[in-house]
């Protein structure tokens, strides 16, 4: 267990509770990013009023064998014990990233369910899917770029209406050829 | 007692048969022996009927109840009904090891039967693939699970099989998940053949694509009851909960469904070679790898009942096939490369390319939450659990994502989209979003997390709907057939693509579904006196009494419940605990009253002497279309698969009916 965590103290909670200083500053870019992590859930910047009971139970784990599942589903006796004490913490105001360090302190850092981004190698957990479809992108954009060799010849618009399935003009392409084309399509 | 030693001699000979026929067949391919080719591909049928054997004797042994054998003692007891006595077979480590080895030896003999007259340079790599891999799941029996090991001494009764796997998911699910996973094997051989021979056309995916459809269908039907059986019966109001078993069935969907999209680049336009044969690789390997997490136990999970030291055979083998795909790749990169070109960003290429990164994204993602626990301990030492908190978080955003490319990638157009074209195929539809925002909003649904998969679900039906829409209207004015005949037609006559887009209404269904019954689910835990009511969204249960049971097999105890929807009694709900013997732990059997719009889904949690009993309740709305998902893709995929009557030879396939019936071909 890790004994040198800084205590909870009244004034982590304050900085954790107020993230909107950081939002009015730096602009809109700083906000989407803010609704991002929100969107996903990220116990990054929560604001302690949005802590819950449901909140957190579902954020924790059962170990007693059932598989993994959320306290707030397991029906076994210690999960009922621990929402009991979930619901003592956010009683005492504490925020929810205060609450989830509580509980790894005292169950191990098994008990949260996704692997908390504040502790060294954790990160790599949440970075490395994005990471790979940044890659990913990255490739996709080189590949696409690398094969935009003959421009020249196809970008006429007439040309492409003619080849493209989806554009149907009113007079200009037959229906026939239309549904020709539909049927090459897709072999 | 002498079946189970002439099914253990069965092992012995489908080892060595398959061992042989891989040989035979890469010797006679490299030698140009006909006569070693030949004699490969008998020896896959006779592989299939050492595997018919063995897998016939202990079903026998099973309905027999011959607890002198290990398996046999160890998954079945003579109290179990009939049908899960059957079930037993594939309950266990051996017996499901037998089950796999079998598949592969029927898919083999399917196709060295279907490819006898075809594909002469192609087939021996084929069967030897698909031999190789026989051998493994038959070496992996011999040696370390053998469903014919016998007891010194007879156990006098047996164990019963999990009593949460005794449900009628049980029969069907576990199965369904193997044909999936043995299904990937064949395109895999093919994809191996094209490599091994250097003929890296299109050939090799043409002739797969039927059994990679068969085989992600039933991947993803298998995942389904899956789902459906957790939701029935492990008593928690959810049906997914990103457990490693779960997620090693739905990594090699996610790459199958990568593959299907990205070999239609490949056949339009020549592109994507290397991509392609990177895929199929990765989903065989996949797929050995989802069935090494099942049953390595490797990774601590409800499904891991069967725990056995398997995991050196499969790293093995899992990484031998990798060498052997990079190796294979490597040495054909020259030919492997495209020449075609891409013209535009807003193209369908590259919608498709989109759709195959974001498709690879999230089973890497999968991936990597599934290993990261065992790669923190190697790194930190510290366990950490990787479960539906992170899951969630991060396939939503990748899952949205593609919920928007299933619109936009079926109506973009070839080469280069126009203004013109992006306006005329997506402004219905996003305007059809618009709308559904829009009402979502006034109806009261404000959270986001819902607004934005549903109007998304809104937007493909949108395209969808279009497609058909401008199908049938055409064809209409061409062939003068009446609007119903036309639709009709049009399917029958684009077998693939409308097929592919009543799939992709069953994604729609299912986005729908799980935004449903994750954002407004409704949860509620009450202890109730009798005669004592509860409510919970628009309904008031009220607990009548509790009764007891007993049968050989099982204790149960069951509650009845009084429902009422607003004032209108709907019925009673009887959820029971079931105990069985030799097992600790009772069984949650829940009460679901169902309905298109939402499921009241009622749990008996706890009950005590003094006549009090506690409830846990959910509503789950929406979550029927889970389910209905299910439907539209088997539907959908059907039609995909049926062979389309006027494009291939007439020799290759049977003429279906509308050829026969002489409706003209326009």
């Amino acid at each position: 267990m890790n004994l040198n965590r800084p205590g909870l103290t009244r004034k982590g909670f304050t900085e954790m509770a107020d993230p909107t200083s950081h939002v009015s500053s730096n602009g809109p870019r700083v906000v989407i990013v803010c609704v991002l992590l929100q969107l996903m859930g990220v116990p990054v910047a929560t604001p302690a009023f949005s802590v819950s009971e449901r909140d957190i139970s579902g954020e924790l784990v059962c170990l007693c064998g059932c598989g993994n599942m959320p306290i707030r589903d397991c029906e076994c006796s210690n999960a009922q014990k621990i929402r009991g004490e979930i619901r003592n913490k956010v009683k005492g105001g504490l925020s929810k990233r205060e609450i989830l360090d509580y509980f790894m302190d005292k169950y191990g850092e098994e008990i949260v369910g996704a692997p908390p981004p504040w502790k060294g190698f954790n990160v790599a957990a949440w970075i490395m899917p994005f990471l790979s479809l940044a890659a990913g992108s990255i490739v996709f954009v080189r590949f696409v770029k690398s094969r935009k060799a003959g421009d020249s010849d196809y970008t006429r618009e007439g040309e492409e209406t003619n080849s493209s399935p989806e554009v149907r003009g009113k007079g200009a392409t037959p229906l026939e050829s239309r549904l020709d084309q539909e049927l090459k399509d897709y072999e | 007692m002498l079946l189970p030693e002439l099914g253990h001699f069965s092992l012995i000979f489908a080892l060595c048969f398959s061992i042989y026929a891989a040989g035979a067949g890469v010797f006679g391919a490299r030698r140009h022996r006909r006569d070693f080719v030949g004699s490969a591909r008998n020896s896959v049928f006779a592989v299939f009927c050492f595997l018919t054997i063995a897998s016939c004797i202990l079903i026998h042994e099973l309905m027999v109840h011959n607890f002198g054998l290990r398996y046999v003692a160890e998954y079945s007891s003579s109290a179990m009904p009939k049908q899960y006595v059957f079930a037993a077979f594939w309950g266990g480590m051996a017996g499901s090891m037998l089950l796999w080895a079998w598949l592969v030896g029927l898919f083999g003999s399917l196709v060295a039967w279907q490819n006898r007259r075809q594909h002469e340079a192609l087939m021996p790599y084929v069967l030897s693939t698909i031999m190789g891999t026989a051998a493994f799941f038959t070496a992996v029996m011999l040696f370390g699970a053998n469903p014919f090991e016998q007891l010194a001494i007879p156990a006098t009764h047996g164990t019963q099989l999990n009593p949460l796997l005794q449900n009628p998911s049980m029969m069907f699910h576990p199965p369904t998940l193997y044909v999936g996973y043995v299904g990937m094997v064949v395109p895999y051989a093919f994809g191996i053949a094209a490599l091994a021979t250097g003929k890296l056309d299109d050939t090799w995916i043409r002739i797969t694509r039927r059994w990679t459809l068969f085989a992600w269908l039933f991947l993803g039907m298998g995942i389904l009851m899956g789902a459906q059986w957790a939701y029935v019966e492990l008593g928690w109001g959810g049906y997914w909960g990103w457990d490693p078993v779960e997620n090693a069935s739905f990594m090699p969907w996610l790459i199958a469904t990568a593959f299907l999209h990205s070999v239609m680049i490949q056949e339009k336009k020549g592109m994507l070679k290397v991509w392609n044969v990177s895929l199929v690789c990765l989903m065989y390997i996949m797929s050995i790898f989802g069935t090494f997490l099942t049953r390595s136990g490797v990774l601590s999970s409800v499904h891991a009942f069967a725990n056995s030291n398997l995991g050196p055979y499969f790293l093995m083998f899992i990484g031998g096939s990798v060498l052997l795909s990079c190796a294979l790749t490597h040495r054909q990169w020259d030919k492997l490369k495209s020449e075609e070109e891409i013209e535009s960003f807003v193209s369908k290429e590259s919608s498709f390319l989109l759709n195959n990164l974001l498709l690879l994204g999230a089973a890497v993602a999968v991936f990597w939450g599934t290993v990261f626990p065992v790669l923190s301990e190697a790194v930190r030492g510290v366990k950490v659990t990787v479960a539906a908190p992170y899951f969630n978080r991060v396939m939503v955003p990748i899952g949205l994502a593609l919920l928007a490319l299933t619109g936009i990638c079926p109506l973009i157009a070839w080469r280069r989209a126009s203004p013109q074209n992006l306006k005329r195929n997506y402004l219905r539809p996003a305007l059809a979003a618009l709308v559904t925002a829009l009402l979502l909003y006034v109806f009261g649904v404000r959270k986001l997390l819902a607004i934005l998969p549903l109007s998304l679900c809104a937007f493909v039906v949108g395209t969808i709907v279009l497609e058909y829409y401008r199908g049938t209207l055409a064809r209409r004015s061409i062939t003068g057939e009446p609007l119903g005949l036309s639709f009709v037609n049009l399917i029958a006559r684009n077998r693939r693509r409308y097929g592919g887009y009543i799939v992709h209404l069953g994604i729609v269904s299912l986005f729908a579904g799980i935004t449903g019954s994750t954002v407004y689910k409704l949860e509620k835990e009450a202890t109730l006196r009798i005669g004592e009511n509860m409510k919970i969204g628009g309904y008031s249960l009220r607990y009548d009494q509790l009764k007891e049971q007993s049968t050989p097999a099982r204790e149960r105890v069951i509650a009845s419940l009084a429902v009422w929807e607003g004032k209108r009694f709907i019925g009673t709900l009887l959820p029971e605990k079931n105990f069985h013997p030799d097992q600790d732990q009772p069984v949650t059997e829940t009460a679901i009253r169902g309905t298109l719009k939402e499921d009241l889904y009622v749990i008996l949690a706890n009950w005590d002497r003094n006549s009090t009993a506690t409830f846990k309740v959910f509503v789950n709305p929406l979550i029927t279309l889970v389910w209905l998902s299910g439907l539209f893709i088997l539907t959908g995929t059907t039609i995909a698969m049926l062979p389309d009557p006027q494009k291939v030879p007439v020799a290759a396939y049977v003429p279906s009916r509308q050829a026969a019936d002489g409706i003209p071909v326009t």
